[in-house]
């Protein structure tokens, strides 16, 4: 939610008003004056440059915007990730204080839609206080206050709500990820992302994304998500992210179903019905395990555990949980009852298809078509032609090609993204947006798999085949090169590849 | 004038009018007779009412709705009309333009392939003074057509209309490709099945009128003469399919690459239907240079003797009719070759996905809540925003794998949605899971649940795809929550399945 440089609406004025008549509100008592947190309080200029996924070589137009964010000590100041993601150039400033700082990203967490930044100079520091954390979850109707400088104004901004919903929701910014959230129905506007939201003065939670088509649902980054983020970063200096359990399971709350997993009437239990093959219980849990217990909290038969005197999902231990940490299950496999241990990773899993940001994008031109890795960055590119047949296929992978099978022997899927059009590939546009399969017969495992199978014509053609299409595309070899070389310059390419070894991808 | 002119034309000694005035005024009148008086005394309003099926919850019909159209007397009793007008219909009533009573007619024949229909009125003397049509026998390019349609006192209007494209096209209303023209006439065309004409004889029927482009789309006099030709028979017998897919074949370096030279005729086919006659006759990557006797171009099309230069599907299924044999000459790996296929009727329930492009309500099996039923196209394209938001996996079997069971008869069987019940408690999220097995056994189609829960007295065990554990129902408590199930949820039949 950065506000864009213009788009002024009637909604954001009526925030100005409340903004000006921020040093006569009385804060809650025992609460921290807003005076004192307005020296904790940054406002973040971004200057946006983003990869262009349908023309991988070079960057989308400049973009605007800014942000919010706060001082939480050593310096650091904790916004969103979306608001310093793809960015050329990051300013912080301080409310009141003309000056603007130059800042870079330290930590970002996309999977959390966390990051922290931290200004170059010294100099921005002075006289700046760190915000103090509150110790608890808010709950329902509990006041919340969301500091920031959202748009329809310059300066410090405050509005005010009510916790409306504590609930499991999705983190936009990453496209697959799902944590607690807090809805409030206090103002949240573009620019406001990032910063502080507040119980009796103590911060609960970042402000971080709303629902457009809504009234007053803004939605907080609230405290367990914060506290994650930040203690994985103070582990060991990298932010590893959340791990991934890897677990589809079903309630067993269906007598019949407890029956056929010869569970006994009184327990509780969820069961495996599929492993993802790049979560960390892969090879440990089996499907039909019925889970009984976790971190030795017994795990009810609607999946649910106690926690806190709160009763959530029993993921919410994994959610807990840091890179190199254990989850302990007890659970019934073949009539006997086990304890595992599953170590906590985050495996490098190349199909869970996060939006990728401040990546150059790994491409192959041969005969102006251009090949790239399946992204969700490239699939945002092509909403517009979902009537497509092939584009209906890329949807379809990128949300069961790990549950379908689909993944074996691959670590990425290679799509004809585009096709800059020449004499070589004039009949060619049909195959736009086909998933390959092989190159003169060799299957792709992934994009740098190109190169080698380009280099081994069939009879002097190159037969590219692709997933669902019978037909294949079919390049003269002996005029792909010339024609590269036109391409590149009548495209203005810098370069025809870009691709990273495989461990860094 | 019309009135007297039949009158006349069919008194005998009670005539009044001299012989002499008789012989000028027929003399006069017998053009504008052919155009004006025949042809319009052919045209009765069609009036439809229809219930589509709720797609979700089978058993449910959706608000009836109504429609309206034309249809052309083309002998006793029998009307001709456009196929999409009377799908779905639960009651058809013709009426005279301009007249109140109204007539119930009967859907004798419909194609939905051909978008043709034809409705036969009990008692042809309910309808007096009508007069069959003609079908025009040649279309031609640039002719000059006239399209009429009625105001609702009976007034007709009338239009020029030019022919300014023949050609095989698909249909509005069905996934087929037919022969078809276009006519550009200024005259605002409301209903389905305005009749438009080449003198008296009726050259098509308007399916569909832009009138932003002030063109209308017709479905033409061969395509209805045919479907005549075929409802005619004691079984009504479709017209052929190819059985195939093939692309044009226009880039040199494809073409080198498949054999052939770089400029030159020919097509490339993509696939073939299994359950059809070019199965194994036909193989990927054949170049097809000349079908039945016509050489076919390298972009499909033939030179057709009566249109000119079509698309090949009209030589495939226009031309020739189910039973024939046509040779075949292709170059399959550099080396020419002909073979010969027996064309076969095209039979939508051959496929893995069937479209449904008539509407049929589908079968399905109620059972301990969960709604079974086989995946169709119309079923995908139910929702909000249709294929486009149906469940990905579905609409990848669908989009590739539509014509391709493995089997005969095989089907996509899925588990539509969950009733909620105390029976499926725990369950009631699945919804669009395809479903392989039934108490253990591996099914095809609905056919085969059917069977396993009749042997077994129901579903002890449904297995999901990509589910890791079946979902598992108390038998003991069947009996009373299918009973329980059919009351809430208002269900007439906890099972629709048709014959085969």
């Amino acid at each position: 939610m950065i506000s864009p440089p213009h788009g002024v609406r009637p909604i954001s004025l009526a925030v100005a008003v409340l903004g000006l008549a921020l040093t006569v509100f009385t804060p809650a008592a025992g609460a921290v004056s807003v005076d004192r947190l307005r020296a904790s309080v940054v406002k973040i200029y971004v200057t946006v440059q983003r990869y262009d996924y349908s023309q991988p070589w070079q960057a989308t137009p400049l973009g605007s915007g800014n942000g919010s964010g706060f001082l939480i000590g050593k310096r650091r100041i904790l916004t969103n990730a979306h608001v310093v993601s793809d960015t050329a150039f990051i300013e912080v400033q301080r409310d009141g204080d003309p000056r603007r700082f130059p800042a870079h990203v330290a930590f970002i967490g996309h999977d959390c839609d966390l990051a922290i930044v931290v200004a170059d100079d010294p100099a921005f520091y002075e006289g700046t206080r760190e915000i103090v954390f509150n110790d608890k979850l808010p709950r329902l109707n509990d006041e919340l206050m969301c500091l920031g400088f959202p748009m329809g104004g310059v300066r410090l901004s405050l509005t005010r709500g009510v916790v409306s919903r504590i609930d499991n929701g999705s983190y936009v910014h990453s496209g697959v990820d799902s944590h607690l959230v807090v809805q409030t129905d206090a103002a949240i506007n573009p620019g406001n992302s990032g910063g502080p939201v507040l119980l009796d003065g103590r911060v609960v939670g970042v402000a971080f994304q709303g629902l457009s088509s809504s009234q007053n649902i803004g939605y907080i980054i609230p405290l367990p998500v914060i506290d994650h983020f930040l203690r994985d970063v103070e582990n060991d200096g990298l932010y590893n992210g959340y791990p991934e359990l890897g677990v589809v399971s079903l309630d067993t709350r269906n007598p019949a179903l407890r029956r056929l997993l010869g569970l006994p009437a009184a327990s509780g239990g969820a069961v495996v019905t599929w492993l993802d093959p790049f979560g960390a219980a892969h090879g440990l849990l089996q499907r039909g395990d019925v889970l009984l217990r976790v971190n030795g909290r017994e795990i009810a038969r609607d999946s649910s555990i106690v926690m806190d005197g709160n009763t959530v999902e029993y993921t919410e231990q994994i959610e807990r949980g840091q890179w190199g940490d254990q989850v302990v299950f007890d659970l019934s496999r073949s009539g006997g009852v086990q304890r595992i241990a599953v170590p906590l990773r985050n495996p490098k899993d190349p199909f869970s298809l996060r939006m990728r940001y401040d990546e150059a994008p790994e491409y192959v031109i041969a005969g102006g078509l251009v090949f790239t890795p399946l992204t969700r960055n490239l699939l945002a590119t092509m909403g517009g032609d979902i009537s497509k047949r092939a584009v209906h296929n890329l949807f379809y992978v990128s949300q069961f090609a790990k549950l379908d099978g689909m993944y074996e022997g691959r670590s990425q899927f290679v799509v004809l993204a585009n096709r800059l059009p020449h004499p070589v590939n004039t009949y060619d546009e049909s195959f736009r947006y086909g998933l390959v399969d092989t190159v003169n017969g060799r299957r792709l495992g992934a994009l740098r798999d190109l190169p080698e199978a380009l280099a081994h014509p069939t009879n002097g053609f190159h037969v590219i085949t692709f997933d669902g299409m019978e037909n294949p595309l079919v390049l003269d070899a002996g005029l792909i090169g010339d024609a590269d070389a036109q391409i590149k310059r009548r495209y203005e390419i810098p370069a025809l590849t870009r691709l990273r070894k495989a461990d860094t991808e | 004038m019309e009135i007297f002119v039949n009158s006349c034309s069919h008194s005998h000694a009670g005539c009044l009018v001299p012989l002499a005035a008789l012989a000028l005024l027929l003399l006069n009148t017998a053009p504008v007779r052919a155009a004006n008086g025949g042809a319009r005394n052919a045209v009765l309003d069609v009036l439809v009412t229809y219930q589509t099926c709720d797609e979700r919850l089978p058993w449910r019909l959706n608000p009836p709705q109504n429609r309206a159209g034309y249809g052309l007397v083309v002998g006793p009793g029998r009307i001709l009309t456009t196929e999409d007008l009377v799908r779905q219909a639960t009651l058809v009533e013709v009426r005279r333009p301009g007249r109140a009573s109204k007539f119930t007619a009967l859907v004798a024949n419909a194609d939905p392939q051909l978008n043709a229909a034809l409705l036969a009125v009990r008692d042809p003397a309910l309808l007096p003074h009508l007069e069959s049509v003609e079908l025009a026998t040649n279309l031609d390019r640039g002719a000059v057509t006239r399209i009429v349609q009625y105001e609702d006192s009976g007034a007709p209007q009338e239009g020029a209309g030019r022919i300014v494209e023949l050609s095989v096209e698909a249909l509005p209303s069905a996934p087929s490709a037919v022969l078809t023209f276009r006519v550009l006439s200024d005259l605002r065309v409301l209903n389905t099945g305005a009749p438009i004409f080449i003198g008296s004889r009726l050259a098509g029927l308007m399916m569909r009128y832009d009138a932003q482009r002030q063109s209308g789309f017709v479905l033409p006099a061969p395509v209805l003469a045919r479907f005549l030709q075929a409802a005619a028979a004691p079984v009504y017998r479709a017209p052929p399919y190819a059985g195939f897919s093939w692309i044009a074949l226009v880039d040199p370096v494809l073409r080198r690459y498949l054999g052939v030279p770089e400029t030159g005729d020919g097509i490339q086919i993509v696939q073939t239907v299994p359950t059809s006659s070019a199965a194994g006759v036909l193989l990927p990557n054949d170049v097809v240079t000349r079908w039945d006797g016509f050489a076919v171009d390298n972009q499909g099309f033939y030179l057709d003797p009566d249109y000119g230069r079509l698309r090949l599907n009209h030589a495939i299924s226009g031309r020739r009719h189910a039973g024939d044999s046509v040779a075949v000459e292709l170059v399959r790996g550099g080396q020419p070759r002909t073979v010969s296929i027996t064309l076969k009727p095209y039979n939508e329930a051959d496929a893995l996905t069937p479209e449904n492009t008539a509407g049929a309500p589908p079968d399905y099996l109620v059972e301990g809540g969960f709604v079974l039923r086989e995946l169709t196209g119309s079923y995908l394209r139910s929702g909000e925003h249709g294929l486009a938001n149906a469940n990905p996996r579905l609409a990848h079997i669908y989009l590739t794998r539509a014509t391709q069971p493995e089997h005969p008869g095989d089907r996509v069987v899925i588990l539509s949605s969950v009733l909620p019940d105390p029976i499926n408690i725990g369950y009631q999220e699945f919804r669009d899971d395809v479903v392989t097995a039934v108490n253990g056994e591996p099914v095809r189609n609905l056919r085969d649940v059917v069977r396993c829960v009749d042997r077994d007295g129901g579903i002890t065990r449904l297995t999901l795809y990509s589910v890791g554990v079946d979902l598992a129902l108390d038998p003991a408590l069947r009996a009373a929550a299918n009973a329980r199930i059919a009351s809430t949820y208002r269900i007439p039949e906890l099972r629709r399945i048709s014959a085969p």
